[in-house]
């Protein structure tokens, strides 16, 4: 049952866990396809490459990127509102 | 009340969504921020400039590094690798004029670029910097040849000169000139083609620009053309609805193939600043009124006004949504530098961080989501003024 619960993939989509699990996975998936360079196949923005796998994976590179800058921190902060919100109506998170 | 609320898990989720969102997005351009210092050249080039150009260097004295780069341009457009060839001289050229230590280290590296590519154009002919589309059928005026190539070569010659005359450079300028302005003159539109049938503004821009580098270096005076050309312009090439010069028309000027677009207005406003600074200024202010558009603190162009339109080879692809185009965006840095449009230009630079993913390496920095032209504009953005500035003086005998 706590197992389940700290599984950001089960975790409840509104919860503070749900939400930091959520924004540093992530950080995390941005991360990896940084380390395995796809930051590289980006070129598709300018039309450089066109048509190949490359693209796809420029794309995929591209949203885990719009991702992390704005989603991942909104979800990071929210963390904490979620937590005072809770304590504040004197509920379980 | 408020706790009843707040004991919703739903309303409590949403609500802490929105304050982080109101926290968060208004402030991410902070992270992205650039100090105008970095650009914006003082009595140096700065910094950035710099680190783009080392890399270009670089590229330019590494045999193995070139043919890779100019392979990758070239297998998606040929007009890539001459168009990078020709921005990297301008730059250089202005940032010699600008830092005179700079000059001996800017110059053979010029040199070499020119003779190459006047080289490669003698051998294959002007095909070979050209879209595969321009052999498709013939030039109105014979022998063909394109104003694409001839403009850019002479100014490319005219910038070098400016930096410091070269005899051997002298004659190869002024064929060029009097070759353009034979051409440019049998058309109704004073402008000649770049393709056949084809002529476009971004080109014209280029070859008056030149003749106007040339009149200063030679005392030669073509100020009556010049007229000509402007009122034709405003006769036969302005559109209708936004009041911007149009991109593409046929060699008679009666039909428009390509409205306004911004990967071409942009760099026709900085060129048409040097012979008519009024009517570029004005045609720039448009089509920031037209193009110029942003997400946030993050400024961007549209390639079409209004944002809608397809997308091509000149504009790159069209991000949907944004309807962000990288052609448009690019060159509207050269805009922005030209008119010394500091917002935008500020703006632009925070989109440039945010998404064009810049890589630092021992080289210098290049841009993942660019390509070399691309990297070749944007040194560009950084390096103009003077050369514009010493023509627009005047000859030192006619002040």
């Amino acid at each position: 049952m706590s197992n389940s619960k700290f599984n950001p993939f089960k975790a409840k989509l509104f919860s503070g866990w749900g939400f930091l699990s959520r924004g540093l996975l992530i950080i995390a998936v941005f991360v990896l396809l940084h380390l395995l360079g796809l930051r590289e196949y980006t070129s598709f923005i300018s039309g450089t490459t066109s048509g190949s796998f490359g693209d796809l994976l420029g794309v995929t590179y591209f949203i885990l990127y719009s991702l992390t800058i704005f989603v991942a921190p909104v979800l990071i902060i929210a963390t904490a509102f979620m937590k005072i919100f809770s304590r504040y109506a004197g509920v379980e998170d | 009340m408020l706790k009843k609320f707040f004991s919703c898990r739903v309303c409590r989720g949403i609500t802490s969504l929105l304050l982080a969102a109101v926290i968060w997005l208004p402030n991410a351009h902070r992270f992205f921020d650039q100090p105008a210092s970095n650009y914006i050249a003082g009595a140096k080039a700065p910094p950035k400039a710099m680190a783009i150009a080392g890399r270009h260097i670089r590229l330019w004295t590494d045999p193995e590094l070139r043919k890779l780069e100019l392979e990758k341009m070239r297998s998606r457009n040929a007009e890539w690798d001459f168009m990078a060839r020709c921005f990297f001289v301008w730059s250089l050229a202005n940032m010699g004029l600008r830092d005179p230590s700079l000059t001996a280290t800017v110059l053979p590296v010029m040199d070499s670029i020119i003779d190459e590519t006047i080289k490669l154009e003698q051998q294959h002919g002007i095909h070979f910097f050209l879209m595969p589309y321009s052999r498709i059928s013939e030039f109105k005026l014979q022998p063909e040849r394109s104003i694409f190539i001839d403009g850019e070569i002479a100014l490319m010659l005219g910038l070098r000169r400016l930096l410091e005359e070269k005899e051997e450079y002298k004659k190869l300028h002024r064929d060029r000139i009097d070759i353009m302005l034979e051409r440019m003159q049998k058309s109704p539109v004073l402008c000649a083609e770049s393709y056949p049938d084809e002529s476009w503004l971004f080109c014209n821009s280029i070859a008056l620009a030149s003749i106007k580098v040339g009149d200063y270096l030679d005392g030669t005076d073509h100020s009556e053309f010049f007229a000509r050309w402007l009122e034709s312009a405003k006769a036969n090439l302005i559109d209708k609805e936004t009041g911007l010069l149009v991109s593409s028309f046929d060699f008679e000027g009666k039909r428009i193939s390509d409205g306004p677009e911004g990967s071409t207005i942009w760099l026709v406003a900085h060129c048409l600043k040097l012979l008519y600074p009024e009517f570029a200024a004005e045609q720039y202010n448009l089509a920031t009124k037209h193009l110029r558009t942003s997400m946030g603190y993050f400024g961007y162009a549209y390639e079409w006004p209004g944002g809608t339109g397809h997308d091509d080879v000149d504009s790159g692809p069209i991000i949907p949504l944004l309807n962000l185009s990288a052609g448009s965006t690019g060159l509207a840095f050269v805009g922005a530098a030209t008119f010394g449009d500091r917002e935008y230009l500020a703006a632009l630079y925070r989109s440039l961080e945010l998404g064009a993913f810049p890589v630092y390496d021992s080289l210098g920095v290049r841009y993942c989501a660019s390509n070399t032209v691309g990297d070749a504009v944007l040194l560009y953005s950084m390096a103009l003024g003077p050369a514009w500035e010493k023509i627009m003086k005047g000859r030192p005998a006619d002040e």
